[in-house]
């Protein structure tokens, strides 16, 4: 489900579906289904063909998917070819490239009234952090399916941020696609 | 000699239709829906209030003018430099420029937002939606 990328980034890969929040101090890229809320100190990604059923609040924020949500950038936001956005943006500054499309309300500038991003919980969860993930099938499927070489790219809960120094916190569930197809 | 004329085509914001122009025209009579169609491109310097301002051409606004105005639709795009409080309709880009302030609604295909320019809180459609082209919307049923 989540990987990391060597640059302190945790990606949410294209086969993996996220309910619930997550908060990270680093950057985050979606490339999956994610509903919910999502934020960061650093940069949210959400990229080509992902989905976010979500509020997404990140000092900089760069669509290149769907996101059906508000979205605050208080850096930026960056809507580009074949990003779709329909909810409210908030933004130091908005860049929106040919191709994309927006609708709903919209400020932009200094004055925007964009509340930076609060500091992560408390606690944060900075080893493995662990995702529950509901059992959807039998055990002897599930046994099954891990020796074939699809259940590798459908490996949940690998949110290994930590290790690559990317302190995050989630709260909620994920399934892949996989799963959702043995159910 | 006279001077071979140039045409261009432009869409009716009555009506939708297509027609074409002479490039130095400034206002025509649509052959479809024969009202009065304005083809300028216009620039406003200093300050303007009131009134709908219609072309199918562009629209700009200088640096450190002001308009006030109920709708700017313009089928060519539009570019603000200075102040805009107005609901803007446009067929192509709406380009806010440093230090540029926009208030209304947008409704335009494409939108280009400089650094250090300033949009407060209207509601905006973007995206190659037909019914940004700069004509009336249109009724259906
Ligand atoms: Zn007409």
């Amino acid at each position: 489900m989540t990987q990391p990328t060597n640059q302190n980034t945790t990606v949410i890969g294209p086969d993996a579906h996220f309910k619930g929040e997550m908060s990270f101090d680093g950057a985050a890229k979606i490339l999956g289904t994610f509903d919910g809320s999502i934020t960061s100190k650093g940069e949210i990604s959400v990229g080509q063909g992902a989905t976010c059923n979500a509020t997404v609040h990140a000092a900089r924020v760069v669509v290149d998917g769907t996101v059906n949500g508000d979205v605050q950038g208080d850096e930026l936001i960056e809507l580009n070819n074949g990003a779709k956005v329909t909810g409210d943006i908030t933004a130091g500054n908005l860049v929106v490239v040919e191709g994309a499309s927006f609708e709903g309300h919209c400020k932009v500038g200094p004055n925007a009234g964009v509340k930076r991003v609060a500091p992560a919980p408390a606690q944060p969860v900075t080893e493995r952090p662990r995702i529950e993930t509901r059992s959807m099938r039998p055990a002897s499927v599930a046994s099954e399916s891990a020796a074939s070489p699809g259940a590798a790219t459908a490996a949940v809960a690998r949110a290994t941020a930590g290790a690559a120094g990317n302190t995050s916190w989630l709260k909620g569930e994920a399934t892949s696609k996989d799963e959702q197809n043995a159910a | 000699m006279a001077k071979p004329v140039i045409l261009r085509r432009v869409r009716c914001y009555h009506c939708g239709a297509t027609l074409e122009v002479g490039s130095r025209a400034i206002t025509v009579s649509c052959p479809a829906c024969y009202q009065r169609v304005a083809v300028e491109d216009v620039r406003f310097k200093g300050m303007q209030f009131g009134g709908d301002v219609r072309t199918c051409g562009a629209v700009s606004v200088v640096n450190k003018s002001q308009v006030q105005a109920k709708m700017i639709q313009a089928s060519q795009g539009v570019d603000i430099q200075g102040r805009v409080d107005a609901r803007l309709v446009a067929g192509d880009t709406v380009n806010l420029a440093a230090g540029s302030r926009l208030r209304g609604d947008c409704n335009a295909r494409t939108l280009r937002v400089e650094h250090g320019a300033q949009i407060d809180g209207g509601f905006f459609r973007i995206g190659p939606d037909p019914s940004g082209d700069g004509s009336a919307p249109k009724r259906t049923g």
